[in-house]
């Protein structure tokens, strides 16, 4: 045998163990057929980040699946609702009535989608809601369907973590009853903590005209909680934050899914300024990757942009859209029928996401895990993850 | 009292006029003569006749034929080299600055030096004939594209066949990449190795020949010669050094013949020493040294090159790039080796007794027993014999060591099996289940622990050190684990351990085998059937072992994920602990501890289990341990 040959026996082999670590992947040729799909979000107003942070998600995501396996591709409508239940009623409209999507997305926050989803079965349009966590938005149709966990889920995790696995007694609670979101994870969370025999020491709305914010939190500190329990808003966070510097208190602070996101976006507050905050997220930053994800994760760096400045609300939009893909390739045979993309969604088990498995059930409520994360040094840890 | 010559005949060329003046109005009372270079060719015999004095300046072919006509007129020769001429003015240690170079020049205590000729040429430093990249330098090594192209030719070395004649009529016959012959050790790399052993008035010519047998030899040379001179009595393996006043070198292809950097000739090349045939003004450090100088006898040593028989495998041929080497050589390894692949009594008992020990051991879960097996067991000396077997294509150490292996093996398994029927209560001890699940890891260990075992075995001086090598690869564990497999009719038992110690097999013998050859102890031509042979099992043996290692792999970050994994269950939050997954046939069996501060009951384990099984691969049997937290 000559030396040579063994030489090309070796070289067979190793790509031979190459080639079986990659999947085969055929080739699809574009159809020329376009399948509408709607997106509503905020675009612009105050919270037009996080529509922004969503399209940025879909257009990367589109680039890794620019065909369905026909070779049908997908378009984007885009609908701006700023945020405000009224004008996403109105979009909802324009997209069915006009556009005739196939399926609408929603980037808005929860009121809106509530407001949505209480009209949505006269549109016949499924509609798939990616940031709204309130437990409500897949109550008032069947066409609802909710891709993040809901805040129901997010509140009794963070109150048994506390409870049963960093075993602390008194929790006291800031909270916005202005926004349904927020008042909803600090109400689930307080009957969750007391079920479990915890004392909430105190519950304050910081709504409340003419706040001192330093009287507030010298009161609570007072009663000696352990752990403050903050289901708010970025700008109320960082007051927060002011005034227990000020008091010179360090109380362990658990904050609610959204808020990192929130700071990612904007340029006034650091990430870095609350260090040692936990906080409930779909994603953390040292997350293990699935194939999806690391196809993701290589495409954005191509693109050269910085994993720090990839959020939750681009990672969700990211991950959605492939499984939107995976639901329209079930629906080809059906002409991307309502009803068909409607029940693939909710027919789908163990999607591999980003990081984990996603399910639905008949609700169209999402079975996915959550992460309890730490910021250190301005990015996300994991401690646990709850599932 | 420094004397100077009265009169000199000063020869310049029209480059080197402008001194003239220096030259003439010199302070130490010496006549000078002043003449054009090529006027005096024009006609030597009138101009040299009865001049006992030459100070030349001009280019170094100028000064050699000046030094053609000494010998003829017999006259003394004072130096003035140009700056530029570093080599002169480093081998006859020449001043740089130009008055003190006009004051030796003139100075009347010339030294009889030899000259040596080569083909009628006048050799001053050296004479290179062949390939001798970057030995042939002289020092300069700044440059990376020459270090570059210097080792793009290293790799490209062939061997010559060559025919050296001395003075005294030996006829010697080698293979070499080149040869380079010295005036003096001034300046070159290669003329540090006879720095000792080499003068200008010894009435010899020092030629240096380099025979690497391989790449790595040649660049071992270069490393010492690098180093710096040391140990210079001994010369690096693949140099040979013939000194000799008269050397004829035959090649069987014409080479070309660089005298001082200049190629003039080819061979065949006759090359003499011409004892004392000049008089040259040289550096005060010369002169001494010079005056110490003696004859040299003729030597010759051409230790570590090829022999006859190697000579026409080894001819023309690219040199490879490990060593290759004859059996001859290595006496003392090979007959180890034979009589490591001799079945004897000895063999036969330690096995046995190793096999038992080590079931033992495996049904007791002691590792100290099971280590003292290991210790007991001589399997290790047959599977590097066999190594060196298939390298050398050595059918009787081959045959022996297979024979050898195989018998101990057999033994190993009915002594295991034996065992395990007078012991029948079916325990499974953690040494046991340790061995039925190899993996590449296995394969790892068996490969350093192979390279380790080859290493141990080539040098007496760490033989003892085989002890440790067969405790890290463990070879008769998985034996006995094998035969326990036998004893119970097992299959699966027996075919997992027979993989784990069919691993260390084929890693071992591959590593051992792939180690003798980088150290030099295969032969020219090794053998390629054996070779084929072991890297087909080994690639054959990877297969499972992937998979196996896939395995683990997945194992460990499946329980490191499990680690930090909490269950929402029926509003319930469970913690997972010690998370422990093993493979069975067809499922995998998740072990955990479940911490809870609830109480739980069958629907909440229902629960539990269908949301590992909702986000978990595959199909898990979960068993878990509840604890309360209170």
């Amino acid at each position: 045998m000559k030396k040579s040959y063994l030489y090309l026996l070796l070289l067979f082999f190793c790509m031979l163990f190459g080639f079986m670590q990659i999947e085969h992947k055929p080739i699809i040729k574009p159809s020329g057929q376009v399948i509408k799909v709607g997106i509503i979000g905020p675009f612009s107003g105050v919270n037009k980040n996080r529509g922004e942070q969503g399209i940025i998600g879909f257009n990367i995501a589109q680039q890794l699946m620019p065909y369905l396996k026909n070779g049908d591709s997908i378009e984007w409508i885009l609908e701006d609702d700023q945020d405000i239940p009224e004008q996403s009623i109105r979009a909802l409209k324009t997209l069915t009535e006009t556009h005739k999507v196939v399926i609408i997305i929603m980037l808005s926050a929860s009121d809106s989608v509530l407001a949505v989803a209480k009209v949505a079965d006269q549109y016949k349009t499924p509609i798939f809601t990616l940031f709204a966590t309130h437990p409500g938005v897949t109550q008032y149709s069947s066409l609802v369907n909710q891709f993040s966990f809901d805040d129901t889920f997010q509140a009794t995790v963070a109150a048994l973590y506390i409870r049963d696995e960093l075993l602390i007694d008194k929790v006291a609670i800031l909270l916005q009853r202005d926004k349904a979101h927020f008042a909803y994870l600090a109400d689930e969370f307080s009957r969750q903590f007391k079920a479990t025999e915890g004392v909430i020491t105190d519950s304050y709305d910081l709504n409340t005209q003419g706040l001192d914010y330093l009287q507030i939190l010298q009161s609570i500190k007072n009663k000696e909680p352990e752990l403050l329990y903050l289901p708010i808003d970025m700008e109320n966070i960082f007051k927060v934050k002011a005034a227990l510097s000020t008091l010179d208190w360090s109380p362990q602070i658990m904050l609610s899914d959204g808020v990192l996101a929130s700071i990612k976006a904007q340029e006034k507050y650091a990430l870095d300024d609350i260090n040692g905050m936990m906080t409930i997220d779909a994603f953390t930053f040292d997350m293990k990757l699935n194939r999806l994800g690391k196809q993701l994760a290589k495409l954005i760096e191509a693109e050269g942009i910085s994993r720090h400045n990839i959020g939750t609300n681009s990672t969700l939009a990211m991950e959605s859209y492939a499984l939107l893909v995976n639901v329209m390739n079930r629906c080809i045979a059906q002409k991307y029928t309502p009803l068909c993309i409607n029940n693939s969604i909710r027919s789908t088990l163990k999607f591999e996401g980003i990081n984990g498995f996603i399910s639905f059930d008949q609700t169209g409520k999402v079975q996915r895990s959550l992460n309890i994360n730490k910021i250190y040094d301005g990015v996300t840890k994991l401690i646990v993850r709850v599932y | 009292m420094t004397a100077y010559v009265h009169s000199a005949l000063y020869v310049y060329t029209k480059a080197t006029n402008i001194e003239i003046d220096d030259v003439q109005s010199n302070s130490f009372g010496t006549q000078i003569t002043s003449l054009v270079f090529d006027t005096l060719l024009l006609d030597p015999e009138k101009y040299l006749t009865n001049i006992e004095h030459v100070v030349i300046t001009g280019t170094l072919s100028d000064i050699k034929v000046i030094i053609e006509l000494a010998i003829k007129y017999n006259f003394s020769i004072g130096l003035l080299p140009d700056k530029s001429n570093k080599q002169l003015i480093k081998y006859f240690d020449l001043p740089t600055n130009f008055k003190d170079a006009v004051e030796l020049a003139l100075r009347n205590d010339a030294e009889a030096v030899d000259l040596i000729i080569c083909n009628g040429h006048v050799l001053l430093f050296n004479a290179t004939i062949g390939w001798l990249p970057l030995m042939d330098s002289n020092g300069n090594f700044h440059s990376l594209k020459f270090w570059l192209k210097s080792i793009q030719k290293s790799l490209r070395l062939k061997l010559l066949k060559f025919n050296f004649t001395t003075a005294k009529g030996t006829k010697l016959k080698t293979a070499a990449s080149g040869c380079m012959i010295i005036q003096r050790h001034q300046g070159g790399l290669l003329s540090t190795l006879i720095s000792d052993d080499s003068s200008i008035r010894d009435g010899a010519i020092s030629m240096i020949v380099s025979s690497p047998a391989s790449i790595v030899v040649y660049f071992n040379i270069l490393l010492r010669l690098l180093s710096g001179p040391k140990r210079k009595s001994q010369l690096p393996i693949g140099i040979g050094l013939i000194k000799s006043s008269q050397i004829d070198i035959k090649t069987e292809i014409k080479l070309k013949v660089i005298i001082d950097g200049i190629s003039v000739t080819q061979t065949p090349l006759h090359c003499e020493a011409l004892p004392k045939a000049i008089r040259l003004n040289v550096g005060e450090w010369l002169a001494t040294d010079n005056k110490k100088a003696q004859v040299s006898k003729e030597s010759i040593k051409l230790a570590y090159q090829p022999n006859d028989k190697e000579l026409e495998q080894v001819s023309r041929q690219k040199i490879p790039f490990f060593s290759h080497a004859s059996e001859a050589r290595f006496r003392d390894l090979f007959i180890s080796l034979r009589e490591d692949a001799k079945i004897n009594s000895i063999y036969i008992t330690l096995m046995i007794l190793s096999a038992m020990l080590a079931t033992i051991g495996l049904f007791q879960g002691s590792s100290a027993v099971v280590i003292g097996a290991m210790l007991l067991a001589p399997l290790m000396s047959p599977i590097v014999s066999l190594s060196m077997g298939l390298l050398r294509g050595n059918l009787e150490l081959l045959k022996s060591s297979v024979v050898k292996i195989f018998l101990g093996i057999t033994l190993a398994l009915l002594a295991s099996a034996l065992i395990t029927q007078i012991f029948p209560s079916k325990m499974v001890s953690s040494e046991i289940s340790a061995r039925l699940s190899p993996s590449l890891l296995d394969l790892a260990v068996a490969i350093i622990s192979g390279v380790a075992a080859a290493y141990s075995k080539s040098y007496k001086e760490i033989i003892q050190s085989l002890a440790g090598v067969a405790v890290a690869v463990a070879l008769v564990p998985p034996l006995a684990v094998a035969g326990i497999g036998i004893g119970r009719v097992n299959l699966d038992v027996f075919l997992q351990a027979f993989l784990l110690f069919s691993t260390n097999l084929v890693g071992i013998t591959l590593a051992a085998l792939f180690t003798f050859r980088i150290l030099g102890f295969s032969p020219i031509v090794y053998s390629r059937r054996g070779l084929g042979l072991m890297f087909a099992l080994f690639l054959a043996i990877s297969v499972p072992l992937y998979a196996s290692y896939q395995e683990i792999v997945e194992t460990i970050t499946f329980q490191s994920r499990m680690e930090k994994n909490r269950f929402l269950v029926n509003g319930k939050y469970l913690m997972v602990e010690n998370p422990r997954l093993s493979h069975s046939k067809n499922h995998k069996v998740l072990l955990a501890d479940i911490l809870t501060r609830d109480s739980i009951g069958r629907k909440d384990l229902i629960e539990l289990k269908k949301k590992i099984r909702l986000n978990f691969k595959g199909k898990v049997i979960i068993k878990t341990r509840v604890l309360y937290i209170l």
